[in-house]
């Protein structure tokens, strides 16, 4: 009898051991075997950490601790594709991690609750806003040092940095202005106003007084010629030629506009209007709306797809996304992807194929295909997933 | 947590440790005693888009213009104190107070008829207040409660019109004053928010024959036959039910069934069953069309049948100018004659240079019914003050007509009136 089960553990030993083995190679794939920029980085607010999926597989690869309270905000790779930046609002820091290792090379000491930032094409300098105490920290990403801290601001909420690198145009969501900052020196060469409130202040007093919904993002044309800054409270949208810092153009769009987001071919701007449950679309060539489409409330987010042809406008009141057909502006999908979920910002793949969705209520990212339109769950992600970013994405990333 | 893994560390790291949980803690600490406010500031704004928080220089911007001196709002943020217990009570009382949602309107309006005869030239005054209760009892479930106190009879007191030129006052039913509730309804969502249900005492004209640019005589025209088309015939507001189904790619199907009277009156006669196919369009910026077809009995003879199927369309040419268009047709049974109503009309966003959120609305109706004929046209200018406050101004030609009150006929009657709304 013990001969016997002897034998048979031998056995069970030998016959094991290939699996193991495999399983070990399943496991010896590490991050430096990936094309990093192809990686979606999930930044989770209130765990604290940054879980990488691998697009291929839609599995977690790696989960990156930041430290206890960083409550990070925004993360993504920096241009050289190695270096995860991430402004760690909670401690009022901004982090330098090595997306191989995980190990945190660089934190900075910034303003109060930094938040939403951009990098120069070098990627050398970063500029970031503390939204608590309305100032800038531009950053020495490379050294990990803040070089200077710039006030002046009413919670400077977007970034945009000329493909040049020489102006950095700053929103404002606290005043209804832009800013433009000199990279170079730091200083502010001049602050623009996007919508005029004055009447409405002057009669609903206690409207105005109480909140203000300034400017969430100045995005820039593909070509870096304009920046498109959209007023909440004025429900206006102001074209900004970047060569001499003037205002060219003002629309009418619909009510409390969000942002403006750029298709990849540059041609069109969409911006959703939460006031009102629509988006307006917007020929960058004529500068002129030219089609309202009918989606959801409290959108968060668009995404572009299939080479542009697609368009996917994530409406968080609703928790669908709506998919629209950017030739025909006609809707061709209506996904709810859950009920009572918050979704939050996405990013398309290199290939245009899949969008990673965060949503935060059940820490989870879900995965469509484009090309079919069906949803996957990618569960237990992190606590409170905020945002996701892929360095080579084939739709501008963006925060929110 | 931070402590235990100060008191797992062994001596030579202790006082880094607690030196880096007192920055922490302070850090956090310092933030709660922080908070935003937001001041009226004065700054000059040159035609450029560059703002100035002062003067600039001689009075001049760069480009050689004056600058536009006004007032916005600015947010900053100061140190205050305030306890964390007030600040909880506070968020608690807010999110109580989103549980149900209580708002309202006032409105007043006032007709003058001008050129009418026997005794119509008179001025019509007629005011409103509505108080309306929303609550999320469950998720996905609606309670709406509208409660309306309204008097003055209005001008067709007067002028008997076919097409009624005071579509609010209709709701008065031949009373002097009234208190109703006008509506209250249950509302459902299922399958994924694709079918809604109402029922209860419901509005008909709120789920069919809607258009975008002539629905609402409180915003809109006032005139019945522009704000709806009269071949509807929808009973007044009483126990009823609607479905609605979201087929997806801008289509939606609905049904309704209504009692022929609200509770209390004539409840005689088959039910009013209504069905509707509207479809939303943005290859011309926005636009709507639906297609709807009825069944109900006679309100006067609940023996007879009638029917009627019509359409209504709106449509955006631009942002600023939308077209709308209505047209229907009615049998009723034993008669062989078809009846029929068509109206049309533009709505213009922001027609003044400056003020982008006016409206201006001209509109016309003809209708062919038992009665007679008649023929109306009417323009508003709807002055936006504030998201609470408007102010409308509008004029009715009632180009001819029957006066179902004197048995003659209205020729040319001009009815230039004034609305206020307010929104609370």
């Amino acid at each position: 009898m013990l001969q016997r089960v002897l034998t048979l553990s031998i056995l069970l030993a030998l016959l094991s051991t290939p699996l193991g083995n495999s399983r070990v190679s399943a496991q010896s794939k590490n991050m430096a075997d990936y094309d990093l920029k192809t990686l979606a980085i999930v930044v989770n607010r209130d765990s604290s950490d940054i879980t990488v999926i691998d697009p291929v597989s839609d599995t977690i690869i790696k989960r990156i601790a930041l430290g206890e309270y960083t409550n990070a905000h925004m993360a993504m790779l920096n241009h050289d594709g190695k270096k995860l930046i991430i402004s760690a609002t909670g401690r009022d820091r901004f982090l330098v991690v090595d997306l191989v290792t995980g190990q945190v090379e660089h934190t900075v000491i910034t303003g109060k609750a930094p938040e939403h930032f951009d990098v120069s094409p070098d990627g050398r300098r970063a500029f970031v806003g503390n939204i608590e105490d309305s100032t800038v920290s531009i950053i020495d990403v490379h050294e990990g040092r803040e070089v200077q801290r710039v006030a002046g601001f009413f919670e400077p909420h977007g970034f945009s940095v000329l493909p040049d690198g020489s102006k950095v145009y700053v929103s404002s969501h606290g005043a209804h202005e832009v800013a433009v900052l000199d990279a170079k020196s730091g200083r502010i060469t001049k602050r623009l106003a996007v919508g005029n409130v004055s009447r409405g202040a002057a009669r609903d007093p206690q409207r105005y007084l109480s909140e203000i919904k300034g400017i969430v993002n100045p995005t820039l044309t593909r070509d870096g010629a304009f920046v498109y800054a959209a007023d909440s409270d004025a429900g206006e949208l102001a074209i900004i030629d970047t060569k001499t810092d003037q205002i060219v153009k003002k629309l009418k769009v619909g009510a409390q506009p969000w942002r403006a987001y750029n298709s990849p071919d540059g041609r069109w701007m969409l911006v959703p209007n939460n006031g009102d449950a629509t988006v307006s679309v917007i020929d960058t060539t004529s500068q002129k709306i030219v089609a309202q489409l009918n989606t959801g409330s409290e959108m968060t987010g668009i995404n572009f797809a299939l080479e542009g042809t697609k368009a996917y406008v994530i409406s968080r009141g609703d928790s669908t996304v709506y998919a629209f057909d950017m030739k025909t502006f006609g809707m061709v999908a209506r996904l709810k992807i859950g009920t009572n979920l918050a979704l939050e910002t996405a990013s398309t793949t290199m290939d245009g194929k899949k969008i990673y969705l965060a949503s935060s209520t059940d820490n989870s990212v879900y995965v469509i295909d484009a090309q079919t339109d069906q949803v996957k769950r990618i569960a237990d992600v992190g606590l409170y997933p905020w945002g996701v970013s892929i360095l080579a994405s084939a739709s501008p990333n963006y925060c929110h | 947590m931070m402590a235990d893994g100060v008191l797992a560390a062994d001596s030579s790291d202790l006082v880094p440790q607690l030196l880096e949980r007192i920055r922490v803690l302070e850090e956090r600490l310092n933030r709660l005693e922080q908070t935003d406010v937001i001041q009226k500031v004065v700054e000059y704004v040159c035609p450029s888009g560059e703002i100035l928080d002062q003067p600039p220089p001689n009075g001049r911007c760069p480009e050689g213009n004056r600058p536009q001196v006004r007032e916005t709002v600015r947010k900053s943020t100061i140190a205050r104190r305030e306890s964390i217990a007030q600040r909880i009570e506070s968020a608690l009382e807010d999110a109580e107070a989103k549980k149900i949602a209580i708002g309202g309107s006032a409105r007043g309006a006032i007709q003058q008829v001008t050129n009418g005869r026997d005794g119509q030239n008179k001025l019509f005054g007629q005011g409103a207040l509505d108080l309306t209760l929303v609550a999320k009892p469950m998720v996905r479930t609606t309670l709406f409660v509208d409660l309306e106190a309204i008097a003055g009879p209005g001008p067709d007191r007067r002028l008997g019109s076919l097409s009624r030129v005071n579509a609010d006052a209709e709701a008065l039913g031949g009373q002097d004053e009234k208190l109703t509730a006008r509506e209250v309804w249950l509302g459902l969502r299922f399958l994924n928010d694709r079918l809604d249900l109402f029922f209860g005492k419901v509005d008909p004209t709120n789920y069919f024959d809607r258009n975008a640019f002539a629905n609402d005589e409180t915003s809109q025209f006032l005139n019945a036959a522009l704000g709806n088309n009269p071949m509807l015939k929808q009973p007044p507001n009483g126990p009823g039910m609607v479905v609605r189904w979201d087929a997806g790619r801008d289509l939606g199907l609905s049904l309704g069934g209504h009692a022929p009277n609200d509770l209390g009156k004539d409840l005689a006669g088959g039910p009013y069953m209504i069905g509707e196919i509207d479809v939303h369009s943005s290859r011309l910026i926005d636009g709507n069309y639906r297609l709807w077809a009825r069944s109900s009995t006679l309100p006067d003879d609940h023996r007879r049948q009638t029917w009627a199927a019509g359409l209504s369309l709106d449509q955006r040419l631009t942002p600023q100018v939308g077209v709308f268009a209505r047209a229907g047709f009615s049998r009723i049974e034993g008669m062989d004659e078809t009846f029929y109503a068509a109206s049309a009309g533009l709505q213009w966003t922001g027609p003044l240079w400056d003020r982008p959120r006016d409206r201006l609305g001209v509109g016309y109706s003809y209708q062919r019914e038992v009665a007679g004929r008649e023929q109306v046209a009417e323009a508003y200018y709807n002055l936006f003050l504030t998201d609470r406050l408007a102010v409308i101004g509008n004029v009715e030609w009632l180009i001819t007509g029957p006066n179902l009150v004197t048995g003659k006929t209205n020729h040319d009657v001009v009815i230039p009136g004034l609305r206020a709304t307010v929104g609370f």
